[in-house]
């Protein structure tokens, strides 16, 4: 039970994190004390109360959030509103090859985990086998994590970071398979995955722009490999995504311009998105005996329902990037 | 009771506020024994998360209608805790919107037991 006061306490803390840094320095610390002194008291009644204080906690920070900013001055960490736009929209410091190569290898690292047995064949090789361990892979992520934390966060780091979500999503996948509880833990790690991308986009919008990235085509990835992994072919063309977004993101972390930016990733989600969507409506429309093969027109609406997935998650940094050009339209001359 | 026209610009309170005014009414009270008195008093129907009570406990702080203070009993692991106590302000606007709610029960009361006979 101590664990799971102690999970909770530290991912409330992690919540308390979207409010404004005046408000939690006023009050962060009795707030965690009240939180604390709640799950004890629930704690007597079994986990389910602890799950259900927490929850209270997460239903509840949209609209404390939203009050908080329209009363409040809006100070992120010490900077007025007009630095704040100012610093979202500014273009970024060009990175070092390293760290452009750094950011865009976990793409590629992902989809050669993913696809290249099928294209290696049944015989054993020790690389494949090595590159392909999923486990390989996420250690690769807890170590760039924890290297990046020890190193202030820098932009690379920030396709990592959206891998480790990627990871989150994985593991209460597998502990909570299906039920009213796995809805509960979708809906947690949802909040997660938009506090982490709101707190990179302030302090580098780019670099949330990035950690975004790996979380869409990644619901498509997902379910598409289900259907298409032992193809050979479709392996290589998966990897050729992997290979092109990872290519984009080093492009867009060397030049640090969010025109870069914005224009790339475009052309990255229309060009990955196709075949992937494409194999994902495949995928969920599969023959069956009684319905025989699907239908264009069932496969055209699964491929528009992924590219409106991957538009929704995108939405808060395509919202940005549109408002920093409105402004620049706006601008006196 | 205080019928003073300034104090009806408060009203009506909303209920998170309300409760909390209730709540400290007796005495001064640190913030996990308001989020326990509110659920009480509401018969487990408000139930305060830590970020509505405290964006609340802002609120009122800034109006005027509450003071934070040291509590104190420190907590069992012997950190120290902030109590929160009503100003003669929040009082004065705690008993007008007591005396609202009264007016409207006795309207609703009178027209009932009107209807009734």
């Amino acid at each position: 039970m101590n664990t799971v006061i102690r999970l909770l306490s530290y991912l409330y803390e992690l919540l308390l994190r979207a409010y404004q840094s005046p408000f939690r320095r006023q009050y962060g610390e009795e707030m965690q004390q009240v939180f604390h002194e709640a799950l004890e008291e629930a704690a007597s009644q079994g986990w389910r109360k602890m799950l259900l204080v927490f929850w209270r906690e997460l239903h509840d920070l949209p609209a404390n959030l939203a009050r908080e900013s329209r009363d409040g001055p809006i100070p992120a960490d010490g900077k007025s509103i007009q630095e704040l736009e100012n610093s979202l929209l500014a273009d970024q410091p060009p990175d070092s090859w390293r760290g452009a190569i750094l950011a865009g290898s976990p793409h590629l690292l992902y989809a050669l985990g993913l696809f290249l047995p099928a294209i290696a064949g049944h015989g054993f090789n020790p690389l494949i086998s090595l590159l392909s361990s999923s486990f390989t892979f996420w250690l690769l992520v807890f170590m760039a994590i924890l290297y990046a934390w020890k190193g202030g966060w820098p932009r690379w780091s920030h396709s990592w970071i959206g891998y480790g979500l990627v990871f989150i999503l994985h593991q209460l996948n597998a502990l909570f398979p299906s039920g009213p509880l796995a809805l509960m833990m979708i809906f947690t790690w949802l909040t997660l995955v938009l506090i982490t991308l709101l707190w990179l986009a302030r302090r580098d919008w780019l670099g949330g722009l990035l950690a975004a990235l790996p979380i869409t085509p990644m619901w498509v990835w997902r379910m598409s490999i289900e259907g298409t992994s032992n193809r050979s072919a479709e392996s290589i063309l998966y990897i050729s995504i992997g290979l092109l977004v990872a290519l984009a993101v080093a492009a867009i972390v060397r030049v640090g311009r969010w025109q870069t930016a914005v224009w790339l990733i475009l052309a990255v989600i229309l060009a990955a998105g196709l075949p992937l969507s494409y194999g994902t409506s495949l995928f969920n429309n599969a023959p069956t005996i009684e319905q025989g093969e699907p239908d264009g027109m069932s496969l055209l609406i699964g491929v528009i329902g992924n590219y409106a997935a991957i538009l929704v998650f995108t939405a808060p940094l395509w919202l940005l990037a549109l408002w920093r050009q409105v402004r620049q339209w706006r601008a006196p001359i | 009771m205080n019928t003073s026209p300034e104090f009806q610009t408060y009203l009506p309170l909303t209920e998170v506020t309300y409760f909390i005014l209730l709540s400290l009414a007796p005495g001064p009270r640190h913030g996990y024994a308001i989020m326990k008195d509110v659920r009480a008093l509401s018969n487990e129907r408000v139930v305060l998360s830590t970020g509505t009570l405290y964006g609340a406990l802002k609120r009122l702080l800034e109006q005027g209608w509450i003071l934070r203070s040291r509590d104190s009993l420190p907590n069992h692991n012997g950190r120290e805790r902030k109590a929160y106590q009503l100003t003669d302000l929040g009082r004065q606007i705690l008993e007008a919107e007591l005396e609202r709610l009264d007016s409207l029960v006795s309207a609703a009361q009178l027209r009932v037991a009107g209807d009734a006979s």
